[in-house]
């Protein structure tokens, strides 16, 4: 079967036999690492392509001479001249860091306006450096954080690196780390997010017009590779920094062959305060975090390479009470594995292989005198994935592929003791499988037209053993106990008013088989997947969006606007009453009901030259409608009607001087509507969900980064200052009440607070890079 | 959950809280309803509680509480063949012809050491029960149901007086930094579940002179994790919500004190109510949701609790 759709596929090469073909990889001139989404554009013909997500590309062009030019943001702008006559190979080095292109090559170059030319809606590439740059709360580069900035993208609070993308859930964002899924992004509660800035090479979020090759998520797609390791030389980089401190070796282990990477990160706050502890309540008490990530790589042949990736976090918090004899554990972490194999079938056809295995879990315990509690929770996935990028001609880009996942939820496992007695609620795991069959098409139809038309055949299978919770009826192990699937167009076009200025239109369907309802302002580690079942059905919706595009200044200005609408069906949450005990089965708290949300978001965006930045500001609101809950008809926790984010950066010799602002209108919370008593106490009773709001958000943050080295050398490093809500805003992060007596009268209060985390937080950071071998004339 | 806040308790000292005015969204009072009717040997006879619910800004004078509770209601308790009427007694009117009884009474459903000379807290109660004996008598496994008219609002409820498991044995252990800490104890229960049913259990403390107080960190279990086995747990010393919490001492009774522990068996409904009502005092950080509390009373706020009870003494040397 797969080789007949290959065949197929391969056909309309022999219609247009006069064309020959130039392919190969796009690489930065230092690392040799790939480029992914760089663009080669002939110029005479008119027609370009943009390398893969290994950096590939493929272009078929008529016999004759052509001027290349290759462009990718932040590395200089390359002219090349090709004599083609037949099929050929050409690896394209770019080199990065002189950002200032000479003002010849601004001029000619045409294609740095991708985001007017292409067909993609609602995407936004960041790369490291850029985000490098830009002011952290306590210095911990987070590129969670910086996607919070953008438009569409909804922080989930005051320092937290949670989000929601276009009034989605916060399951409907798929995150993935070399194609592996990563279920809990978060460190320390989300204040922190589980990617480690030196490990990784490119971040690409896509919140509208998802590709077909993207599925099982409603919202967005946050794709994240790590850096394949310098196939050239060794580098030792790293950063000492106020919470936590970095490392990452790499280089090649056969040259221009193969290359490995491994990065790792650690906070020790509570380690250097440990002595501090002793003869305290919290004496042996600690808490820290680590990420691994890993890499190799090797070039098998000119067609061939494989690819292994790994990561590795945990969070771990060991609380101690020696006086009361109590000891209580947390430890969560995400591991993940991917094994990948890119082959070329010809130098229009390019395929990845991937086998992928990923894996999250909590375990708490507490244990006092010869009592115990333990929970474990967690989900398992493995799985692959084969997908093909054909270039049959410059008109088309195809993709197609499978994709396989086997899921195993483990519910929350409670193993209690008292003295020798053990007592055990050991609910049954639950089983998935989940398969994706899709094809699209970049289609460049004229000049002035194209479009991206996809098409994804999704199916979810709970698997047993099961009892079901309807009929009794037992399953055995891999028997099916339910099937769903889903036919999910995805399209978006674009229209060319001239140069400069594009109209797109998108709309996406999509599905979702797993879900994961939190009842806080972001996810914990205690919260838990689950799958579609017998008894909860998978979500779905449909995106629509309309945007306009146009630059300015020769592509010096990029500007768009962007209107959406989204329509969302089996939206999951809690019973208002829900109490999260050890023994609940989630499941049966949901309630479902249906979901809209709407808006415009305007972007400016300006990337080249000392200044760099940009503004957005994002109009939307996020309503739900659940028949369950009190008033039916609420906005979400993340509903925002404004919000404004501006970024800059500027250059200057050896230094950067970086600012953000940021600014949202109030949060909703759900207001205490009166009191009553109970036994003699004040109970709340609360109004409708979401129907106050907290104070406007705004801060400011500021960082200075000075570059300690004259002159390039081996060893670098570099200083940055930064200082986080710089004006010391006291944002709401969360409000409580409680009652306060007055012994004398007998008076009751019942006080209200606001709490706010986080003053003016300043941080310093150090990095270094050391090449440890001598760096080489590039070629 | 109450861990992962103390998380950031600890790391986010950098915290700073004010107080401020929330949003007032406080429409028209609601029928609160406190009404018992137990089996046991401490039982009550069947009485219930009417007040009105307020806004939750300004400040709750034991004179403002006055105005809250509901008079010349009619309320009415059936056990499907015979049917009392509440009788509504105020303990000040009491206090008139029996201060002693007044007080005890006033203990018995929570209101503490109030002076009750200056107060008037009124309840409906069966009345028949203290002039020697009612009509209606609480037997476990049967359903009462609760109705009452109130200025032309009507209130329903049904609860059921489930099956009583008495607790095996309570004791006492010391502090587990004794001999450093010599002056306070833990106190532990053990309890025989029968494995045939769902149980759910409520367990209350007294210590002394204090009020009845709900077990510290949440009084209310049902026994999916010991159903049909013997089972023996820490009994945390209950407080008063109001009262300053000591990180040092809470949870533990002290040498000398005499300890009541009452354990009441009750239905799924109360205990609900009860779970829900503790999670919704708890729950006040970022990371826990507001929780509604699931009330068995139709037309209003609060609970109709069946309750089988029994209370155990010990006094700690």
């Amino acid at each position: 079967m797969k080789n007949l759709l290959i065949l197929l596929l391969l056909l309309p090469i022999q219609l247009i036999a006069q064309k020959v073909t130039l392919s190969g990889y796009i690489r930065d001139a230092n690392t040799g690492e790939d480029l992914i989404y760089a663009t080669v554009y002939a110029k005479e013909a008119a027609v370009g392509v943009a390398t893969n997500e290994y950096g590939f590309y493929s272009l078929s062009l008529d016999k004759g001479t052509h001027s290349l030019q290759v462009n990718y943001t932040g590395y200089s702008v390359k002219e090349i001249f090709v004599d083609m006559q037949k099929d050929s190979t050409l690896n394209i080095i770019l080199s990065s860091g002189d950002l200032q292109i000479d003002s010849a090559v601004i001029v000619t170059a045409k294609r740095s306006n991708a985001n007017v030319e292409d067909t993609k809606m609602g995407t936004i590439e960041l790369q490291m450096d850029q985000i490098k740059k830009l002011p952290v709360l306590m210095g911990e580069v987070d590129i969670l954080k910086t996607i919070q900035l953008l438009p569409g993208v909804q922080s989930a609070g005051e320092g937290n690196s949670g989000f929601f993308v276009r009034g989605g859930g916060v399951d409907q964002n798929l995150m993935l780390l070399d194609e592996a899924v990563v279920y809990n992004a978060g460190h320390l509660l989300g204040f922190f997010s589980v990617f480690n800035s030196d490990a990784i090479k490119n971040t690409t979020l896509i919140k509208g017009g998802m590709p077909a090759n993207y599925g099982s998520r409603l919202s967005s797609v946050i794709d994240v590779q790590m850096k394949d390791g310098n196939s050239k030389n060794y580098t030792l980089e790293g950063g000492i920094g106020a919470i936590s401190s970095r490392l990452t070796f790499q280089g090649p282990i056969v040259k221009d062959r193969s290359s490995f990477m491994i990065s790792g990160r650690r906070t020790y706050i509570f380690d250097i305060a440990g002595p501090f502890l002793k003869n305290t309540n919290f004496e042996g008490t600690n808490y820290y975090f680590y990420d691994l990530n890993i890499k190799a790589n090797y070039r098998i042949s000119q067609k061939d390479r494989i690819f292994l990736s790994g990561y590795f976090g945990r969070d771990v918090l060991n609380l101690n009470n020696p006086k009361r004899d109590l000891n209580f554990k947390l430890n969560w972490g995400n591991a993940t594995g991917t094994l990948r194999w890119n082959h070329l079938f010809s130098d229009k056809l390019f395929m990845n292989a991937t086998f992928i295995f990923n894996d999250y879990d909590f375990s708490t315990s507490a244990i006092q005198d010869q009592f115990s509690l333990k929970l474990e929770s967690g989900i398992r996935d493995w799985g692959g994935k084969v997908s093909f990028s054909y270039y049959p001609s410059p008109k088309h880009q195809i993709k197609f592929g499978a994709d396989y996942t086997h899921h195993t939820f483990t519910p929350n496992i409670a193993r209690a003791t008292s003295g020798n007695e053990a007592f055990i609620i050991e609910p049954a795991k639950k089983f998935g499988q989940e398969n994706g069959l899709y094809i699209l098409d970049d289609w460049n139809i004229s000049k002035r037209f194209s479009m991206n038309i996809g098409f994804r055949a999704s199916m979810f299978q709970q698997l047993g053993p099961y009892k079901s919770a309807l009929d009794s009826t037992e399953y055995k192990p891999f028997s099916v106990v339910k099937t769903y699937w889903g036919a999910e167009p995805r399209f978006s076009s674009k229209f060319s008013i001239d140069d400069v200025s594009s109209l797109k239109l998108g709309v996406t369907f999509g599905k979702q088989y797993i879900h994961l309802v939190s009842n806080s302002a972001t996810t914990l580690p205690t919260d838990l997947w689950v799958p579609s079942t017998e008894t909860v059905k998978p979500q779905w919706g449909t995106q629509y969006a309309l945007g306009y595009f146009r630059n300015f200044l020769n592509d010096m200005l990029e500007t768009s606007v962007e209107v959406y609408y989204k329509d969302l069906y089996n939206q999951l949450d809690y019973s208002e009453s829900f109490t999260q005990n050890i023994d609940t089965e989630v499941e049966k708290e949901f309630v479902s009901g249906r979901g809209h949300a709407y808006g415009a978001e305007f972007f400016v965006r300006k990337q080249k030259g000392n200044l760099s930045g940009w503004v957005s500001y994002t109009l939307s609101r996020s309503i739900r409608n659940f028949e369950d809950i009190k008033g039916n008809i609420f906005p979400t926790r993340f509903d925002r009607l404004h919000n404004l984010s501006v970024v800059a950066s500027y250059d200057y010799k050896r230094w950067n001087f970086s600012a953000t602002f940021v600014y949202g209108s109030g949060a909703p919370y759900t207001p205490i509507k009166s009191i009553y008593l109970v036994g003699f106490n004040p109970v709340t009773e609360f109004g409708l969900r979401n129907s106050a709001r907290l104070p406007a958000y705004h801060r400011a943050d500021i960082s200075i980064s000075f570059d300690l080295n004259k002159k390039p050398k081996n060893f670098e490093s570099y200083l940055v200052l930064s200082a986080y809500n710089v004006y010391n805003r006291r944002n709401v992060f969360f409000t409580y009440s409680m009652p306060e007596s007055d012994a004398r009268t007998g008076a009751v209060e019942i006080k209200s607070y606001k709490v706010s985390l986080f003053p003016i937080i300043p941080a310093i950071t150090w990095n270094f890079k050391w090449a440890i071998k001598k760096k080489e004339e590039i070629r | 959950m109450k861990y992962i806040s103390f998380i950031l308790l600890v790391l986010m000292f950098v915290s700073c809280e004010e107080e401020y005015i929330p949003e007032d969204v406080f429409d028209e009072p609601e029928i609160s309803v406190e009404g018992y009717i137990e089996y046991g040997d401490s039982a009550m006879p069947p009485y219930v509680i009417l007040t009105r619910s307020f806004p939750y800004t300004g400040t709750l004078t034991p004179a403002m509480l006055n105005e809250l509770f509901i008079h010349n209601a009619v309320v009415k308790v059936t056990d499907g063949v015979t049917e009392v009427q509440l009788t509504e007694v105020c303990l000040n009117s009491i206090a008139v012809f029996d201060s002693t009884l007044a007080q005890v009474i006033a203990q018995s459903i929570g209101f503490g050491n109030v002076d009750i000379s200056t107060l008037n807290y009124c309840i409906y109660v069966d009345i028949g029960a203290f002039l020697g004996g009612s009509l209606l008598t609480a037997q476990m496994g049967r359903t009462y149901n609760l109705s009452i008219i109130a200025d032309g609002d009507t209130v329903t409820a049904s609860t059921t007086i489930p099956m009583h498991i008495p607790m095996d044995t309570i004791f006492y252990v010391n502090h587990p930094d004794f001999p450093t800490n010599d002056s306070l104890v833990e106190i532990r229960g053990r309890v025989t579940d029968p494995g045939s049913r769902v149980d759910y259990y409520r367990i209350l403390t007294k210590r002394n002179s204090e009020p009845m107080y709900p077990l510290f960190g949440g009084s209310v279990t049902d026994d999916k994790i010991f159903n049909g086995r013997q089972f023996e747990f820490p009994i945390q010393r209950g407080q008063s919500i109001t009262n300053e919490f000591d990180q040092n001492t809470f949870g533990y009774f002290w040498r000398g004190d005499t300890v009541i522990i009452r354990q009441a068996n009750i239905d799924y409904e109360q205990f609900r109510f009860w779970q829900t009502l503790e999670y919704n005092t708890n729950s006040s950080g970022p990371f826990s949701s507001y929780v509604r509390i699931e009330s068995n009373i139709k037309g209003g706020l609060g609970i109709w609790g069946g309750v089988s009870v029994s209370d155990k003494k010990v006094i700690i040397q």
